[in-house]
């Protein structure tokens, strides 16, 4: 991070919870947001938890691609034993 | 950034708007950032480099988009779809690459930090939060922010590339300085 992005960060990183969540609110009306929102994928699903929009982007992608739930399962073990590897190299 | 020497660059961007606004923009030779626009204050473009295809489709997609869902059309006295192609003429002091590697970072730090994301929106503030920032300490606003968004939602008979491209670069500007070519479907 150069000394600008470090200076940032330290910034928000100072903030308390509630200015924080002063800002975050705030933001809402920018530009970068809106466009943001307006293209998104999960459009409906942006003020969902991100369990709730994993689970519509899954269903979505089981009904528009030629993948079977066996091949999601084998991915899935593939990805936790990637995991372990990474733990174990960390 | 801001202790640059001044340099300018040249972008290119197709936007997608109704014939009668289009025929406006050429008109003033000017974009105007409408502050009633569907996705707030600003002028937006789908960018490009040398090949327009993908950017000309996205831009269309957009109209058909803003039609259905928002009407934004609805009054014009000529609603159908017009593809404007566009040089945008920014100062590199003045623009902002929001999906450079470097920004990612900063953005994923802070949310990791913060613990931020319990929605997408919220993540997407962050994004806000930390450009404004660097805003504040450069002492200027950026006048071109390029962001990564979704491509636009599926149409019958579009072609698949245009969803499995899944990200393509936007410029959000607040006051294009654009030369534009009308390009007509």
């Amino acid at each position: 991070m150069d000394d600008l992005f470090k200076k940032v960060f330290e910034r928000i990183v100072s903030l308390s919870d509630e200015e924080l969540r002063e800002r975050l609110d705030r933001a809402v009306d920018h530009p970068l947001f809106k466009v943001l929102e307006a293209m998104s994928s999960w459009s409906l699903l942006t003020t969902v938890s991100v369990d709730a929009a994993m689970k519509h982007d899954l269903e979505s992608y089981l009904q528009s691609q030629d993948i079977s739930y066996d091949d999601l399962v084998l991915s899935d073990e593939l990805l936790a034993a990637n995991d372990a590897q990474y733990a174990l190299a960390a | 950034m801001s202790s640059a020497a001044s340099a300018s660059l040249v972008l290119k961007g197709t936007h997608g708007t109704s014939k009668t606004r289009a025929d406006a923009i050429i008109k003033e030779a000017k974009f105007k950032a409408s502050a009633e626009a569907v996705v707030g204050p600003g002028v937006y473009f789908w960018a490009f480099d040398q090949d327009i295809s993908l950017a000309k489709r996205l831009a269309a997609n957009w109209w058909r988009s803003a039609n259905d869902r928002f009407k934004t059309y609805t009054g014009d006295d000529d609603p159908s779809l017009a593809i404007l192609k566009a040089n945008i003429e920014v100062d590199l002091n003045d623009y902002f690459d929001a999906s450079s590697e470097k920004f990612l970072e900063l953005l994923i730090a802070t949310a990791e930090n913060r613990r931020i994301p319990s929605t997408k929106n919220d993540f997407n503030s962050l994004r806000v939060v930390l450009l404004k920032e660097l805003q504040d300490l450069q002492g200027s606003d950026f006048k071109v922010v390029r962001a990564e968004v979704d491509v636009p939602g599926a149409y019958k008979g579009e072609a698949p590339y245009v969803y499995w491209a899944a990200k393509k670069s936007s410029y959000i500007c607040r006051d294009a300085p654009c030369t534009g070519m009308h390009l007509r479907y």
